[in-house]
């Protein structure tokens, strides 16, 4: 015979003593009242699995993906056995008078490898170490970071926008401070042999951004 | 019937202790999330991105030709749920028309080319799991060049409304992006639309992330 185990709790507000043990809450639909312990990430830093992929402050320019590269890149190895999951793109203006009016951009390059060389996707790459976000553990990234320099075969495919913006905007008008970052929340999951770039769309942008990627790599689930 | 009791205050556990999981003191089941919001969804390989090529298109008033559109054919088996709305800024718009960006719907469009739907250029989804190993194909079709049957229903402006903000204003860079969160679920025979409202609006390159759910058993 199948062993059923009726689960109850209790109904309506409790108060309590640490040590205690107790039934958990109920609202009156029925639902589990819940109440998150630590932010969002936290499980996955204090893990030791929160990088963060940046620039110089100096900042550089967003251009358009071309296989001269000198855009920001996260290449996921083939093989890495992790994916690399992005959570949080955040831009800090630096400097320029008359941008280019444009927005700027995600692409990618599928089957992209493992290995660097003339004739393969990744070409040059210039490796600049991410930065876990639990300071001071000893987790190595599993991922590839060039801020600025690498180029490619294939031009990296747009994949999507990031929904930030510049008009020609200058850097000497009097506006108020203003944010540009974009959540991703789990809508990305990059898998090995994969690269994620940030580009622009016009040709050209002169204005120099401070770019910091915040992201997760965890190990490639078992999923059918 | 079993009464489930959790001990109540902080907690400090190893690494593969079995314990039960701790109570607030006001009782609440104290839980931590794994990742962000749409993990699960992603890494199953429901979600998807809709989205125009980078040079975008002209958002122009709502119209029954050449719409954003995401079409979910009838007898697809899955809803669409758009999450995450992205409008990217494309330069040379020197004419904007003060407007809104808003959302609309067409129904009863059935679920092959001819009528009501009579031309519909395909763009293939990108399965936001970049290699997944689901290697799912999107049930939806999504089209920036079609003619639908009549002008789509407006279901809501979108958040985002604009002035005569051109190229050349002196103006600080800008985010456009909106999370619907579920707050949309288009149907099987239906169609899910981007467009401006009373207005032509500039080039935006816009790419919508949205979730392809089978549809639940409800009584």
């Amino acid at each position: 015979m199948e062993d059923r185990t009726r689960v109850e709790m209790r109904v309506g507000p409790a108060r309590l003593a640490d040590d205690a043990e107790a039934a958990p809450r109920l609202g009156n639909s029925g639902e589990q009242i819940v109440q998150e312990l630590n932010g969002r990430y936290y499980e996955q830093v204090i893990r030791g699995n929160v990088f963060i992929y940046s620039t110089v402050a100096a900042g550089i320019a967003l251009i358009t993906p071309a296989a001269a590269g000198l855009i920001p890149t996260i290449w996921n190895p083939t093989g890495s056995g992790y994916n690399f999951i992005p959570i949080r793109l955040v831009l800090g203006y630096v400097t320029a008078l008359h941008n280019t009016p444009t927005n700027i951009t995600l692409a990618t390059i599928p089957n992209a490898g493992n290995t660097i060389g003339a004739g393969l996707p990744i070409v040059t790459f210039t490796d600049v170490a991410p930065v876990n976000a639990l300071l001071g553990s000893g987790k190595i990234s599993k991922m590839r970071w060039a801020p600025a320099v690498c180029t490619f075969t294939p031009i990296p495919t747009f994949l999507m926008t990031t929904g930030i913006s510049q008009f020609t905007g200058e850097d000497a008008t009097a506006v108020a401070p203003f944010q540009l970052c974009v959540d991703f929340d789990g809508t990305l999951i990059v898998g090995p042999g994969n690269t994620l770039s940030l580009g622009s769309v016009g040709a050209t942008t002169t204005s120099l951004y401070t770019v910091s990627i915040i992201g997760m790599e965890l190990p490639v689930p078992l999923i059918a | 019937m079993s009464l489930v009791k959790k001990p109540v205050g902080p907690a400090i556990r190893g690494d593969g202790e079995q314990e039960p999981p701790r109570l607030s003191d006001e009782g609440a089941s104290a839980v931590g999330e794994y990742c962000g919001k749409y993990y699960e969804l992603c890494a199953r390989g429901n979600l998807f991105i809709y989205t125009t090529a980078a040079a975008g298109i002209v958002l122009t008033t709502v119209a029954a030709t050449n719409q954003f559109t995401v079409w979910n054919p009838a007898g697809s088996g899955y809803n669409f749920v758009p999450l995450v709305v992205k409008f990217g800024w494309n330069a040379g718009a020197g004419n904007v028309i003060a407007g809104q960006i808003a959302y609309y719907s067409s129904a009863n469009v059935g679920s092959a080319l001819g009528l009501p739907i009579s031309v519909f250029t395909a763009i293939a989804p990108v399965p936001a799991y970049l290699s997944g190993p689901c290697r799912r194909v999107s049930a939806m079709r999504f089209s920036t060049t079609n003619t639908l049957p009549a002008a789509p229903i407006l279901l809501r402006p979108s958040k985002f409304s604009l002035w005569q903000g051109r190229d050349a204003s002196t103006l600080a860079p800008f985010v456009m992006v909106e999370n619907l969160d579920g707050s949309i679920v288009i149907t099987p025979g239906n169609t899910f639309v981007i467009a401006g409202s009373g207005a032509i609006i500039p080039n935006f390159t816009i790419s919508v992330i949205g979730a392809e759910i089978p549809i639940p058993l409800e009584a």
